[in-house]
């Protein structure tokens, strides 16, 4: 028998033990979507709301506008506030504050900024089906989270962990599929499942603009940037993956180490090391560190790139800052190990 | 003959307390050693530093490995059941032979589904759906479908009742021993294991108090029953133990010449439970 075996055995038995979160839900979250997609494209005979959002959607997808405003002090001029619509924004960060010259200028921004209008493509299709790839990953945070909590907190609990550790099965072995579960076969289910509901909702797309008499070819598939797409959404898990390796296997080492609440001891251990940080030496290192790797909505560009909102710019990436969570994922995990050794119970 | 299990000076501390003292231990291949004390004797906790679930000082050999450092290869050769081992509930049956024979090279799929066909345990059930004796019946059919030369057995009965109890151990004995496997039962229920035993260990306080073979027992152990004036005189001869019979009292002694106790009353070779009880309580003395 060869350790591959042992590995397929031990990645089978993590998904039947959480079939239902990490197996079922991205499949009835995908097939609740395209059942409403389809609902929509079908048995509404007037313009359904698909149709409708996505012709928006398109229609609405030219620049952005801005209202620059001036104010003019010169008591000359007959008209000292004249407010200037900007056609094609640029936003620049010194132009944007108060410059308090001669004339007054303010020039905001032309709007707030949606993290899913830059999704790495210009393309309005490109933007819904990042949307929704975005629920995805919602989803699978919190499944995974939960999974990582309970994984090595409940057969302690159980006490099946004495059946598993009759096996001949090493700790490195069990803390691998583990990490393999979470890591490669969660985002592949997810990204499958999240690609699948894309894919539908495009050809739904279709059928909807074509209902309308318009051509969807023109209007859908020509505002569909795939290698755009396909690039920013496997990149963006790729990365996704790396970023959040540290957090991972910090709930891992919970797991294996808590004797009443995972949760508890994952959220408590942080938050008294960041207030002791704060009080004692008046930095704030460590919640950045950590704010850097928990997966969040970021508008921004480069310092954002762990999570999902900008197609993945390997250029401008993070790489010490990736390492060092790399590093301190190794920790966790051989300290994740070392429990698992012996605490048997909780 | 082969040695199995080699332990020299194992010991282990709970903070102040001592589970285990300096035990030494040698088991040979095709024994079946009975490991009894009372609660809190430190049973489980040598079965636990023999699997390499618990660590210990001292040396442990088992199979040649040592079990902390070398468990998952010690494992492909030792089976265990405990008590506290409880199958996961969630798994149905067939899900859990699937993960066995996947981990495990010495699993016979076949034996454990050939096994299982003589029960009511049906291959589609979770483990929770079944009931206790079921669970043990399942258990016990994995075990003895893996090819492993040493099998921990520790309290693997408890909570059965005692057609189960009967059953479990007709079957370890009739499809699973033979001369080259051997077998470690702690339990409580010594007079059911005792017809099956070549060897007994007796633990108190985490210490041996006795270590014999099943065989050697008559040589160096003998029960007296004496009545009236004699009892008086057999009890000058310092018993291990003694406890009152009908019209008189029964006294058990070690390594005293059979010659002279005979004089003295009825002479037999004391069960393992009046053993235990003199040896580790010293009787109602």
């Amino acid at each position: 028998m060869t350790e591959q075996t042992n590995y397929i055995a031990l990645l089978r038995r993590e998904l039947q033990e959480y079939r239902n979160s990490l197996v079922l839900a991205p499949l009835a979250v995908a097939a609740t979507f395209i059942l409403l997609l389809l609902a929509s494209v079908l048995l509404t005979n007037q313009i359904t709301i698909v149709g409708s959002s996505m012709v928006e959607i398109l229609e609405n997808s030219s620049s952005s506008h801005g209202v620059n405003i001036t104010i003019s002090l010169d008591e000359d001029q007959s008209a000292p506030i004249q407010i200037v619509q900007n056609e094609n924004e640029t936003t620049d960060a010194g132009s944007q504050e108060w410059n308090f010259g001669r004339d007054w200028t303010f020039n905001p921004p032309a709007r707030e900024e949606n993290p899913l209008d830059d999704l790495g493509s210009s393309k309005p299709v490109n933007t819904v089906l990042n949307g929704l790839h975005w629920f995805f990953l919602l989803i699978m945070l919190t499944t995974s989270i939960n999974y990582l909590l309970g994984t090595l907190y409940n057969d302690r609990r159980d006490g099946s962990i004495l059946f598993w550790k009759s096996m001949p099965v090493a700790e490195k072995q069990e803390l691998v599929s583990k990490l393999l579960t979470v890591c490669v076969l969660v985002p592949a289910i997810y990204l499958l499942a999240s690609m699948a509901t894309q894919l539908c909702s495009v050809l739904l797309a279709m059928l909807a603009v074509w209902r309308m008499d318009m051509n969807p070819a023109e209007l859908v598939l020509a505002n569909l940037d795939l290698p755009s797409l396909l690039g920013a959404q496997l990149g963006g898990m790729v990365i996704w993956i790396l970023w959040t390796l540290p957090l991972y296997t910090w709930l891992l080492l919970c797991s294996a180490a808590a004797r009443r609440s995972p949760l508890l001891l994952a959220l408590a251990i942080p938050l008294a090391l960041v207030v002791m940080e704060q009080l004692f030496f008046g930095s704030d290192y460590l919640s950045s560190a950590i704010g850097a790797h928990i997966p969040q909505r970021s508008s921004t560009g480069a310092d954002s790139m762990g999570f999902y909102f900008q197609p993945p710019d390997w250029r401008t990436l993070d790489y010490p800052a990736m390492l060092g969570g790399l590093l301190v994922a190794l920790g966790f995990s051989w300290a994740a190990a070392r429990l698992r050794k012996y605490r048997l119970e909780i | 003959m082969d040695t199995v299990i080699n332990a020299n000076g194992v010991s282990k501390h709970f903070g102040q307390q001592r589970a285990l003292d300096g035990i030494d231990l040698r088991v040979n291949a095709g024994s079946i050693l009975g490991l009894i004390g009372p609660n809190g004797a430190g049973k489980t906790t040598l079965l636990r530093s023999i699997l390499g679930l618990s660590d210990y000082e001292g040396e442990i050999a088992v199979l040649g490995h040592d079990p902390r450092r070398d468990r998952s290869r010690m494992m492909q050769q030792v089976c265990s059941i405990t008590d506290t081992a409880v199958l996961p509930g969630w798994m149905k049956v067939n899900q859990l032979i699937d993960y066995v024979t996947g981990v495990h090279p010495r699993f016979n799929r076949d034996r454990a589904l050939h096994f299982l066909a003589g029960t009511e345990v049906g291959m589609q059930r979770r483990v929770r759906q079944l009931s206790k004796g079921m669970i043990v019946q399942l258990h016990l059919a994995l075990v003895m479908s893996i090819d492993a030369r040493l099998l921990i057995l520790d309290e693997p009965t408890l909570g059965l009742d005692i057609l189960f109890r009967k059953q479990f151990f007709e079957q370890l004995l009739n499809d699973y021993y033979d001369d080259q496997r051997t077998i470690i039962i702690s339990t409580h229920q010594v007079e059911e294991v005792e017809n099956i035993l070549t060897d007994v260990m007796f633990l108190r306080a985490g210490k041996c108090i006795l270590r014999e073979s099943m065989e050697t027992i008559p040589e160096h152990f003998a029960e007296l029953h004496a009545v009236g004036p004699n009892a008086a005189l057999a009890e000058a001869l310092e018993p291990v133990g003694q406890r009152a019979i009908l019209g008189g009292r029964a006294f058990i002694f070690e390594d005293v010449e059979r010659r002279k106790l005979a004089q003295l009353g009825e002479l037999k070779t004391p069960t393992l439970a009046d053993l235990f009880i003199a040896k580790v309580g010293g009787g109602d003395r």
